[in-house]
């Protein structure tokens, strides 16, 4: 039965392409549980992190380099949509902290609007990632390189943690910014009979 | 296209350490990660993502292959072997090395080493 240290790294293995996985994923869990007998699992770790993070990014853009032209395009817009959204939120918290003194009641609950979206930043690599090995399952599936089901099965059996972290971030994020307008909206959905659920949306939301 | 094969272009630390551990015998991953320690004197110590994702590239490049007949590794672990484009590549870099090692030796930059 898997440990704790090898569930970890194993979710982390997730986070590479599908082919890398699937030719070396046995390999790496390997190697980590033989590190961690000879080097012990703290310094294990302080070696695995740092190449984690390098070489997940640099497999990752190596691969989607490699891929059609559909998958570069595709990789693009990704691109282009994620940058400029994470640096507007970073510049808009930075810009909120520093207009605002600490105790001004507008600047907090713009600051508190824009801590909501903190986690969308979160949900960027599992995202990604999963966005990664979705578009080589499409071209399979249109150049029929194999069967729908395994190419289906195996896409799931990849991703599936990939999803779980990413569904979390996005409940995070709706959570965040609504979770004060939740019991008025429950309540009034009960004293409404369903009715008029826009203007009671709205209502909450002014609360 | 990135490509090793007409010996132009050097050869990075990771890939250039992992073929100077497999020219003396086939190795599995961990086996080439403690190799690689040692020939570089503590210098170098790959993880597992950068040791495979080298690995990968060279396989797609044809300097290293999968190598058959270590069955009786009861992990099943897969070994790799250099390959005759390996071989080559690795000499095209040693010497680029050894004339770089003249010239920095004429200009006594390193004093301590004899060519």
């Amino acid at each position: 039965m898997e440990k704790l240290p090898q569930k970890i790294y194993s979710l982390l293995i997730n986070f590479y392409p599908m082919d890398f996985q699937k030719q070396h994923g046995l390999e790496m869990r390997q190697t980590f549980d033989e590190l961690i007998k000879d080097y012990g699992l703290v310094k294990t770790w302080l070696r695995v992190l740092p190449d984690f993070f390098i070489s997940v990014l640099i497999i990752n853009i190596k691969d989607f380099m490699e891929k059609s032209s559909l998958q570069f395009k595709l990789a693009l817009w990704g691109v282009a949509m994620l940058v400029p959204f994470t640096l507007l939120v970073l510049a808009a918290m930075l810009g909120t902290l520093f207009h605002f003194p600490a105790n001004n009641f507008i600047g907090q609950h713009i600051l508190a609007g824009h801590l909501g979206l903190a986690p969308f930043i979160l949900i960027i690599l599992p995202m990604g990632a999963f966005f990664m090995n979705l578009v080589p399952l499409v071209n399979n599936l249109f150049q029929q390189k194999q069967t729908s089901d395994v190419a289906s099965l195996e896409f799931i059996r990849t991703n599936v943690l990939t999803l779980v972290v990413a569904v979390a971030g996005i409940g995070a994020a709706a959570f965040i910014p609504a979770h004060d307008a939740i019991p008025c909206f429950i309540n009034g959905l009960i004293a409404q009979h369903f009715h008029n659920i826009v203007p009671l949306f709205d209502a909450c939301r002014n609360a | 296209m990135n490509n090793i094969n007409d010996q132009s272009e050097n050869l990075t630390p990771a890939v250039f350490y992992i073929l100077l551990a497999l020219s003396r015998q086939d190795l599995h991953g961990y086996g080439i990660m403690k190799q690689v320690v040692e020939d570089s004197q503590n210098k170098i110590k790959m993880g597992p993502g950068t040791l495979y994702g080298s690995i990968q590239r060279m396989l797609k490049d044809k300097l290293v292959e999968e190598a058959d007949g270590h069955a009786k590794d009861e992990e099943r672990r897969k070994y790799y072997r250099i390959t005759k484009l390996g071989t080559k590549a690795i000499g095209g870099e040693l010497e680029r090395y050894q004339s770089a090692i003249k010239v920095a030796k004429k200009l006594e930059l390193m004093p301590s080493i004899k060519v």
